[in-house]
């Protein structure tokens, strides 16, 4: 503090402009040359980089990826930006792909770029693919709940002994997707007396995954609707933290399948090739290896192991896949079943 | 959209055309349709759509718009009382440590609402922190579920109470003291003395502030949402959500209607005063002794610190170490460049948008009747209202046209421009107040003294501004630090600011990472806010 | 007028009697860290007298009227109003519940209220508030300017309206600080009579706080002359100026110039010669009070003076000479006489003069 008086007030301000301007004006003049490919990852910055900068070595493309706001966002971002876009986008939520698709942005990937891949994870007419998957699981507080407590559907959440125990996001994406792919399975009347059954029996409502996570640690809630990852990542930092993971059981919608998607646009024309290189990299077996080990995600190109114990492979699961097609559309009808149920306030 | 602003201009602005210098008159009229461009391009793009009407007719509004208004409402009242209280204890009274607490008092003000209200979740909540290791072994085994509408304000006053705070303080400390010594003289109580001759004096400086948090309510989504509270905010991120663009600007049009009418509201009270200020020059400072009252005063600040500004911080902490214990990631190299780009991002930010409102300033101050000014001041204020991602929207949208350099468009002009049409009302209060406190006969004297118009503004008006117009910059300066939508969806490819940095590594679940990223923006903003606000304040006090 | 009324039957009890004492101060003290700004200040005034404190800047007087008001605590030493102890070691009552009127040198008259309302501020009573009012309007002479804010009146309007807001609640005592300073020259004066006029047709008790000798002596009924936070003598204006009971009295008040000289008998010799002194001075070594106005010049080739300078003054001159001695002496003439610098003077005396035990250490 002495030494930080002594130095005159006016001289420290001086400098410290003086560097702020020079380093805006480097900044500002970046090099005219360009990347050779522009990546929009709705997907965070901390899981796609390492992948990223993996691919920049071994294909010797530069490669200039975004990382902005959430994945539905981004792609009105995307749509927005008209002749300006990027030439690939990598989305965290399957909405986001199957609007961009919709607004006819997206351009067939080529057949060999996704060889290997099995067909419920990519689009019929290859205008995206899936590059890992996510589970939705109900996370429960160990100290709070014992293993028989359990429950075997996600249904069963509207009984008397869930009564102001579960938490859930209404707002969320994953949610939002979630109820969406109810509808297509149980029509929207059954999935509008779940949503009721679930206020009724005093759900309480959270802003996201992460939130619900937190409350069910603190034991607030005992038992919350998220997706797999979040209570796995959690774990690494706190290992002490009472929660765990329980996967529905097989084939119940409760534990369907979320895919983070892949897809050129047609702004990518120019940089196809680097494109098509792009996405087999990410569907190659290290990059799977990647996704399964280092983001907690499931590989989708068969025979990769996860690297982690607790959940079952994901060819064990059986359970439903979110329907891309038209998704956008739909998503009104969504949260207006949601808002209508009473889960929110 | 420019062009149907201009378009106003003949007919009704020519009568007080002569009445002052054109170049200001047209720098009005050209900043002000800067501060247009997100309304002119929400009007626009409704217009040029489906109709607006229907719109607003199927996104159930009514609901949402009420509990926004209450919320923006009782939080504006909430903080100006708690905000001016505060000040007058810091500056009036003979409380223990005030030194020191006027010094923390303003740093709340530095959370990004998101990290605020979260870390205040985590810290206060059923289960929290201070539940696990303060009050549990005293035996509260419950404390309440931090939610709802109650908490929703209790949460937005604690980080937003400084906009009144500092404001009212500058204010206080600049009046003399024979005001209120006459009115104890006079037969008045310290107390009534007060609210019957130091309010008014400060009314105007409180009315500014709690204006912005009243807009800033309007506009606040993070808090809000992790508290549950549904306000129209949260209607328009499930419009975005559900890729409903349109309905998202037709909310976002309500918002701002909103706004300008507020700040017609206020605009209207505040021009009656602004005359009958006194700047009064006293040797010595008063300090009422708080007898009795000291301790209990001594816990209520305390109380409001420890909520806003320790709880949170000790949850940042806790998050750092113990992340970093079991052997988290810290990606320490990367905080350098965030850093950087965060400060110089702010620091442009707040250097333009000072410059860029003071034209308005003294078009307020020196004609404020002027059609130019009303349009251009309210243009400026109402851009705060928009929710940050609109703002981005409207500009994504305007810089991606053909007719924009591509080279403009995602660069960090384009940033910084956006930053200064959200924030600029931040500023323009301090710059019109600062420009108020400007004698003209200065200006007179100067001009006969044979100075330029432009030597007058730099060797007179400047210095004389200089503080006011600082004390404005930092508080657009800590907005931008803080900011996340608008940075997300205009920043320049692979650039990044601390506040993305938290955002993005809290929500992977990073806690090490995010905490670690929020204690150095938190710090950075703690010594800018002090270099630029509070120690100009307190060099003017001695 | 209620203020007269009301004051004058409070007069009436004690008519006769010793004059009631409405302000006592004993003994007061107040020390800022190192620095005494009052020391051991004792102060009596007494219903319906107008007293100035009177000292340069810095010499506490200001302080002394803040104590007073109750603006500050005394460290030591006590304050009565009316009798009352306001301020002693043991009690300390509120400026607020004190009953004394601050008029301020910026006025500090509310910029949001108008001159009525600024006026009727400190009235209590609602029901007689209007009428009160009514009243100091007519007493300034501002009964057209109710509705005006202060910021649309002159300094002296400004300043009347300052004063009719304090003598509203009929305050025990009105104090004011450096109440003329703000004015021009030109204004002053008359401002001064208008003052004095309305506070004695007030029948208020008041102190004012000037540095100005010519505004105490022409202003105040005794005049309390202050120095390093001590006052050193209070007196009527003439009895201050014609018996200084010490040096710095003498020279604050009116011009003095200061000789060396030794008492003998009746007389003191002097660098002029023998010059009549009042009686009861010291004896031995002292120093002669020359009061300009008391001294006589005459052409004389053979005076033991020079003339150095003449200050026109239009209603007078003063002229400096240089005695052959070395010292210099100010002589206060009519203005047709006639001196030109360098021309020969002898230096008379026409009263006798006040004298001081010189300081042994300041020998020349």
């Amino acid at each position: 503090m002495k030494t930080f008086r002594s130095i005159p007030f006016r001289s420290l301000v001086a400098v410290t402009s003086l560097a702020v301007t020079a380093s805006f004006f480097a900044a500002c003049g970046s090099d005219e040359s360009g990347p050779d490919l522009v990546v929009y990852s709705g997907r965070k910055e901390e899981l796609i980089v390492p992948l990223m900068e993996r691919f920049e070595k071994e294909s010797g493309l530069d490669v200039e990826v975004r990382f902005g706001p959430d994945s539905a966002e981004f792609a009105l971002q995307i749509d927005s930006e008209g002749d300006r876009g990027p030439d690939v986008f990598i989305s965290q939520s399957p909405g986001a792909m199957g609007f961009l698709d919709e607004q006819g942005r997206l351009v067939a990937i080529d057949e060999s770029s996704i060889a290997g891949v099995p067909d419920e994870y990519h689009a019929a007419d290859n205008h995206w693919v899936g590059t890992s998957a996510r589970v939705r699981v109900l996370v429960y507080n160990t100290d709070n709940v014992t293993a028989d407590e359990l429950p075997e559907s996600v249904f069963d959440l509207t009984q008397d002994a869930f009564k102001g125990r579960v938490g859930v996001a209404p707002d969320n994406s994953s949610f939002i997707d979630f109820v969406t792919t109810l509808r297509d399975l149980e029509g929207d009347d059954a999935t509008g007396a779940f949503l009721e059954g679930l206020a009724a029996n005093g759900a309480r409502d959270y802003a996201d995954n992460h939130a619900i996570l937190e409350a069910v640690a603190r034991g607030e809630v005992d038992f919350g609707l998220i997706n797999h990852y979040y209570n796995e990542q959690a774990l690494l930092e706190v290992p002490d933290q009472p929660t765990a993971n329980h996967l529905f059981a097989d084939g119940d919608p409760g534990s369907m399948i979320l895919m983070t998607t892949v897809g050129i646009l047609k702004t990518g024309e120019d940089h196809r090739d680097a494109a098509e290189k792009l996405i087999s990299f990410m569907l190659n077996e290290e990059s799977q290896t990647y996704f399964a080990t280092e983001t907690l995600e499931y590989p989708l190109v068969g025979g990769i192991e996860r690297g982690l114990d607790g959940l079952p492979a994901l060819n064990e699961i059986h359970a439903p896949t979110i329907d891309l097609a038209s998704l956008g559309a739909k998503f009104k009808t969504t949260q207006k079943l949601i808002s209508d149920s009473g889960l929110i306030g | 959209m420019a062009s149907s602003v201009d378009l106003e201009l003949p007919v009704r602005a020519r009568r007080y055309w002569r009445a002052r210098p054109l170049g200001l008159s047209i720098a009005g009229w050209i900043i002000g349709a800067l501060f247009a461009t997100p309304l002119a391009y929400l009007l626009w793009g409704n217009a040029t759509r489906s109709g607006f009407i229907t719109t607003i007719r199927e996104a159930d509004i009514p609901a949402p718009l009420f509990r926004t208004l209450i919320l923006a409402t009782s939080t504006a009242v909430l903080s100006a009382f708690l905000g001016t209280t505060l000040a007058w204890l810091l500056a009036r009274t003979d409380l223990p440590g005030r030194r020191v607490f006027r010094k923390i008092a303003p740093l709340p003000l530095v959370f990004p609402s998101f990290i605020g209200a979260f870390c205040f979740l985590a810290a206060f909540t059923d289960g929290g922190l201070v539940e696990r290791y303060f009050l549990g072994p005293l035996g509260v085994e419950k404390l309440w579920r931090i939610e709802g509408f109650g908490w929703s304000v209790v949460v937005l006053v604690l980080f937003t109470y400084p906009y009144v705070y500092l404001p009212a303080l500058a204010r206080i400390s600049a009046l003399g003291p024979s005001l209120e010594e006459s009115a104890r003289s006079l037969g008045r109580s310290p107390l009534r003395t007060f609210t019957g001759v130091v309010l008014p004096q400060i009314s105007g400086a409180v009315g500014a502030g709690t204006m912005l948090v009243f807009l800033y309510c309007l506009s606040e989504f993070g808090a809000v949402s992790l508290l549950r509270y549904d306000t129209l905010t949260r209607s328009i991120y499930l419009a975005t959500q559900s890729f409903d663009r349109q309905a998202a600007f037709a909310l976002s049009l309500v918002l701002a209607a909103c706004a300008l009418v507020a700040i017609g509201a206020e605009r209207h009270w505040a021009r009656r005063r602004v005359l009958t200020e006194a700047v009064g020059a006293g040797r010595h400072v008063i300090i009422y002794s708080l007898g009795r009252m000291k301790m209990p005063a001594v816990v209520g600040v305390v109380f409001v610190l420890v909520l806003s500004l320790f709880g949170p911080l000790s949850v940042l902490v806790q998050w750092s170490v113990r992340g970093i214990q079991n052997g988290s990631q810290v990606h320490a190299g990367r905080i350098w460049p965030a850093l950087l780009n965060t400060a110089r991002f702010g620091i442009f930010g707040a250097v333009i948008a000072v410059a860029i409102v003071l034209p308005i300033a003294y078009l307020s101050v020196r004609h404020p009747r002027a059609v130019v000014t009303r349009f251009s001041s309210a243009m400026a204020t109402s851009a705060f209202a928009f929710p940050g991602l609109i703002i981005g929207f409207a500009f994504v949208s305007v810089a991606a046209s053909s007719w924009v350099p591509s080279s403009l468009y995602l660069s960090t002009e384009l940033l910084v421009v956006a930053y200064v049409v959200h924030f600029g009302a931040q500023a323009l209060r301090s710059a019109e107040v600062a420009v108020g406190g400007v004698p003209r006969r200065l200006d007179d004297a100067g001009r006969s003294l044979g100075a330029s118009t432009l030597r007058r503004f730099l060797r007179i008006d400047l210095p004389l501004m200089k503080s006011g117009l600082a004390a404005g910059g930092g508080l657009v300066l800590l907005s931008i630090m803080k900011e996340l939508p608008l940075t997300l969806l205009l920043i320049p490819n692979e650039q990044d600011t601390l506040a993305l940095r938290v955002w993005s590594a809290a929500d992977s679940l990073y806690y090490a990472q995010a905490g670690l990223f929020a204690l150095v923006l938190v710090a950075a903003s703690g010594v800018l806010t002090w270099l630029l606000t509070i120690r100009p304040l307190e060099r003017s006090r001695s | 007028m209620q203020a007269r009324g009301h004051s004058t039957s409070d007069q009436n009890g004690i008519v006769g009697s010793v004059a009631r004492s409405v302000v006592s101060v004993r003994g007061l003290c107040k020390t800022y860290g190192e620095e005494t700004a009052v020391d051991r200040v004792d102060l009596e005034v007494t219903a319906g007298e107008l007293v100035a404190l009177l000292g340069p800047s810095g010499c506490g007087k200001t302080t002394t009227l803040r104590l007073i008001a109750g603006f500050d605590r005394p460290d030591g030493g006590e304050i009565l109003l009316d009798g009352n102890p306001v301020a002693s070691a043991s009690v300390f009552v509120a400026p607020e519940r004190r009953r004394v009127g601050v008029v301020f040198q910026d006025y500090a008259l509310f910029p949001h209220l108008s001159v009525a309302e600024n006026i009727g501020f400190g009235v209590r009573d609602k029901a007689a508030r209007a009428e009160r009012v009514g009243a100091m309007l007519d007493l300034v002479g501002l009964a057209s300017k109710a509705r005006r804010k202060p910021h649309e009146l002159s300094g002296g309007e400004q300043q009347r309206v300052a004063i009719a807001r304090v003598l509203a609640p009929d305050p025990a005592i009105v104090l004011l600080d450096e109440p003329f300073s703000n004015l021009d020259a030109a204004l002053r004066g008359r401002v001064r009579e208008e003052v004095r006029d309305i506070l004695s047709a007030a029948g208020a008790t008041s102190i004012f706080v000037t540095h100005d000798q010519e505004e105490a002596l022409s202003v105040a009924d005794r005049v309390a002359v202050m120095n390093s936070g001590r006052i050193l003598q209070c007196d009527d204006p003439s009895t201050l100026y014609e018996h200084p009971a010490d040096r710095f009295v003498a020279t604050f008040v009116g011009d003095a110039d200061l000789l060396p000289g030794t008492s003998v008998g009746a007389m003191v010799d002097t660098p002029l010669g023998l010059v009549a002194a009042v009686s009861g001075g010291p004896t031995g070594s002292v120093d002669v009070v020359l009061r300009p106005e008391h001294i006589r010049l005459r052409l004389d080739g053979s005076g033991g003076a020079t003339v150095m300078r003449i200050v026109f003054l239009g209603h007078d001159q003063v002229v400096e000479v240089r005695l052959d001695s070395g010292e210099r002496v100010r002589a206060r003439l009519r203005p047709e006489a006639m001196f030109h610098a360098g021309e020969r003077v002898s230096v008379n005396v026409n009263q006798p003069v006040v004298t001081f035990a010189s300081p042994v250490s300041a020998t020349i």
